[in-house]
């Protein structure tokens, strides 16, 4: 099997060759071409050659399509800060007060420069990998986006307003972040991207009851969820464990799990039929040694098994910049040595 | 029966002040006791922490381990691999050797401090006693009182069942601790009894290498030694247990704390019923009401009773007093269960509305506002993540700190001027992007190299939910995982017994 038909048989239940191993790596392209970040982030030609390297290097089952997911908000006029050994963050917000938000517009994600070179990364990537390896797009959800629009802060206020203005506001945010994030989700799929990873950190059980999940967050997923032309990952960016099972059928065909969710008991929530992705903890890949890389996938891979359903990897929203190498490769190799399947091979 | 009225008021109103005066102390005492456990668990955290006594404790124990079974495997291999891995494992057997000389160390620290507490629980033990006289005292006097102390006498005998409650928990904590004070000789005489081991077992390893010709007695050392690393990471293991136990520690003094508060309520209580003060509010009826609606999210219940209390005389110090009782039993009861983001926003706003009523009426009444110290907050330099820093300082307000919020992205000079300039003891910072916290170690090496040692640096933000040990590289001075942790931090860096104003 190569990558994309491993990932594609671990996605659909069907026991893969191996356990596929999916290490988010996407600012390490820049160490390989030598270049700062932010001009690496900056050219489509940049993302898609040190994503070429990287699989090259360690010889994983994937490749990113994007620089990082906080571009999505570029397209609205908020503004990036870059840092030399990080993500940017972002530093302008363009939702100053809830009435900003009647005078919202769906932008067209093509027309900014920077996800145009996503895009172009994207076809680039498509042309040398595609049929072979995963191909990996990214976007915010719609749910979380606002937080990156007028701050986490102002958007909780909305979320839990007592004078009227969720009522107000809310439906008018929504459909222009879901419009917006479906058309962009789409716009990547047809420049090649396999996969669709939708980061979702303001819905999931870290920041929101489950209730309250039900009511606020669980529509927009759906809604969203059924405009998309292409495989669906869901990633919850924060704890899953007790919502899980609320977006099983719903249109997900991978969940991406954080380390402080068990990837069994989640499976078990999910009825086997959703597949898994996780959960090595990124943080702590800083630390550990490449031993201990090896001794915690082998832990994962016993505990989940390599029947299919199951693919290994960080939890997001990305592998640190100064995780060093060895613990990539450890991490790499941990999984072809434990996570082959003997029947198959 | 006017002359003898009144004169019981007085001896009443004398064994008021004894009482009071008692439970004041009996609530210090119990408050230096959880400071006490929190360095306690410090401490222990260090054993979890600190690379040079830990690291090389579980993690490298983890690593060494697998790495020799490894080696058992590759022992079929060639004689030279093998003598390579040996020294290997001889050389990590010397840091583990040397880690557990570190721990050792801490291990003294920690009994020294456990004998620290037993002698407050001795202390709150006497105390108690104290109370049970006095209550007894007080009863005495209700009966000279006639019908006049009638009321006064349930309230005494209130007081001394809590003061029997008091000695309950006292004694609870007591056990917990000397059953602590045990696992901690136990354990440090079973690292003694490996590091010995271990010596033995590495002298032989030191040689190994160097005689391929005896390779299976080699192996036979080897897995020896094996053996004794995996019996140390049992011990370390142990160190979950002793945590557990500490753990059920706080919460004994906790409990104890919270009979002390019955004791302060009940005292409130008697004193507008036996000396007929006038006022409405009822600081016991009050905090409860409070706090019910503070947790049912009832935002406008929770205004109206401020408000309330406000308007019918309660002074702005006796409700920030109230307040601050009522978000300690809140965040005590949120430290028992996971929370969401969502729940801690809610109940943090409510609190932030309700400090914006109360802290102007305290502040134009005297200007003896309650003040345990005054703390310097914001993000990290580039991190523009704003949420957890503003819930942090709701309720380090509401706990009775000065809080100075410099905002997000703020640099270090900016930390350090606003310290200076506030004189404040301890700078806040949150973190929630990895790569901004590389700024604390920065901010550490600032303020030492300008003599500002007392100056402490308390870091909070998501990525150190994710790895408790992250601090190992940041280095700030203490880690609060949760905003109620930043209150019990503060507590313990301001120190309790010197928040003279807290009464």
């Amino acid at each position: 099997m190569n990558s994309l038909e491993r990932c594609v048989a671990a996605v659909t239940f069907k026991e893969p060759d191996r356990i596929p191993v999916i290490p988010v790596l996407l600012m390490q392209g820049a160490k390989e071409l030598n270049l700062p970040l932010e001009r690496y982030f900056s050219r489509g030609d940049n993302l898609a050659e040190g994503q070429m390297r990287l699989v090259e290097k360690y010889d994983h089952d994937c490749v990113f399509t994007f620089p990082h997911v906080v571009e999505d908000v570029l397209p609205f006029g908020a503004g990036l800060r870059y840092f030399p050994d990080g993500p940017p963050s972002v530093d302008r917000m363009c939702l100053h007060k809830f009435s900003d938000i009647e005078a919202m517009t769906v932008p067209d994600p093509s027309a900014h420069e920077q996800l145009k070179q996503t895009l172009h990364a994207t076809e680039k990537l498509a042309e040398k990998v595609k049929g072979e390896k995963l191909i990996v797009g990214a976007v915010i959800a719609p749910f979380s986006l606002p937080s990156m629009l007028m701050g986490t802060e102002k958007y909780m206020k909305l979320l839990f307003s007592r004078d009227g203005e969720y009522e107000r506001y809310f439906p008018k945010l929504m459909q222009v972040c879901t419009d917006y994030t479906t058309r962009w989700a789409n716009l990547q799929l047809e420049a090649g991207a396999d996969i669709i990873v939708f980061a979702d950190g303001i819905a999931s059980n870290t920041i929101l009851r489950t209730h309250e999940f039900e009511r606020l967050a669980l529509p927009v997923i759906e809604k969203l969820f059924s405009g998309i032309n292409g495989l669906i990952g869901y990633e919850f960016v924060g704890e899953a464990e007790e919502i899980i099972h609320l977006l099983q059928g719903k249109g997900a065909h991978v969940f991406l799990l954080g380390s402080g969710d068990d990837m069994a008991a989640c499976r078990a929530k999910t009825g086997g039929s959703t597949a898994l992705l996780g959960n090595i903890n990124n943080i702590k890949l800083l630390r550990w040694t490449p031993e201990r890389v090896e001794f915690e996938v082998k832990k994962l891979i016993d505990q989940m098994g390599t029947g299919g359903g199951f693919l290994v990897g960080n939890q997001g929203p990305e592998i640190p910049w100064n995780v060093p190498d060895e613990n990539i490769h450890a991490l790499v190799r941990a999984v072809r040595k434990y996570g082959t399947v003997r029947t198959a091979a | 029966m006017h002359e003898i009225t009144e004169v019981s008021s007085e001896d009443i109103k004398d064994s008021l002040r004894q009482l009071e005066s008692t439970i004041l102390t009996t609530t210090n005492i119990s408050k230096d006791l959880e400071a006490e456990i929190l360095h306690l668990q410090k401490l222990m955290n260090r054993i979890g922490q600190d690379p040079k006594e830990s690291s090389s404790s579980r993690d490298h124990f983890a690593d060494t381990l697998i790495r020799s079974q490894d080696v058992i495997r590759s022992v079929t291999g060639t004689t030279k691999e093998f003598a390579e891995t040996t020294r290997h494992v001889a050389h990590e057997m010397t840091r583990i050797a040397t880690a557990s000389e570190n721990i050792a160390h801490t291990f003294r620290d920690l009994k020294s401090t456990s004998s620290e507490i037993s002698r407050f629980v001795t202390i709150v033990q006497e105390v108690a006693s104290r109370t049970k006289m006095l209550a007894l005292n007080a009863r005495l006097e209700a009966e000279r009182a006639g019908e006049f102390g009638r009321g006064f006498s349930v309230v005494a005998d209130e007081v001394k069942l809590l003061s029997a409650e008091s000695r309950e928990s006292s004694e609870s904590v007591a056990g917990a601790v000397g059953e602590f004070a045990n696992m901690l000789d136990e354990f440090e005489k079973n690292l003694q009894d490996q590091m010995l081991s271990l010596t033995e077992e590495q002298k032989k390893l030191s040689t190994a290498g160097d005689m391929a010709g005896r390779v299976a007695s080699d192996i036979g050392n080897m897995v020896v030694a094996i053996n004794k690393m995996e019996r140390i990471l049992s011990s370390l293991e142990y160190l979950g247990t002793v945590e557990n136990t500490l753990e059920q520690a706080r919460i004994s003094s906790e409990n104890l704390r919270q009979h002390l508060q019955r004791s302060l309520e009940l005292h409130s209580r008697l004193v507008q019923s036996t000396l007929g003060e006038n006022s409405e509010a009822r600081p016991g009826e009050f905090m409860q009401e409070l706090y019910e609606a503070i947790i049912h999210e009832n935002y406008h219940r929770s205004i109206g009773l401020v408000r309330e209390a406000l308007a019918t005389g309660t002074s702005g110090n006796d409700v920030l007093g109230m307040l601050a009782n009522t978000c300690e039993r809140i965040m005590y009861e949120q430290k028992q269960r996971r929370l969401t983001l969502s729940e801690i926003f809610i109940n943090g706003t409510i609190i932030e509305d309700i400090l914006k009523e109360v802290i102007p009426a305290a502040e134009q009444e005297t200007s003896e506002r309650p003040h345990k110290g005054t703390i310097i907050l914001g993000n990290a330099f580039g991190d523009y993540h704003s949420l957890g820093r503003k819930m942090v300082g709701v309720v380090l307000k509401a706990a009775g700190f000065d809080v100075i919020d410099l905002g997000m992205s703020v640099p270090n000079e900016q930390f350090i001027q606003a310290a200076l300039e506030h004189n404040a003891r301890l700078i806040g910072i949150s973190a929630l992007l990895l790569h901004t916290a590389i700024e604390v170690p920065k901010l550490r090496k600032q303020l030492d190299s300008m003599g500002h040692h007392d100056i402490k640096i308390m870091i909070g933000g998501a990525p150190f939910l994710i790895d408790e040990q992250l601090n190992e590289k940041i280095g700030a001075d203490y880690v609060a995982r949760t905003a109620a942790e930043g209150v019990d931090m503060a507590n313990y860096i301001f120190g309790s017994t010197q928040n003279a104003g807290v009464q």
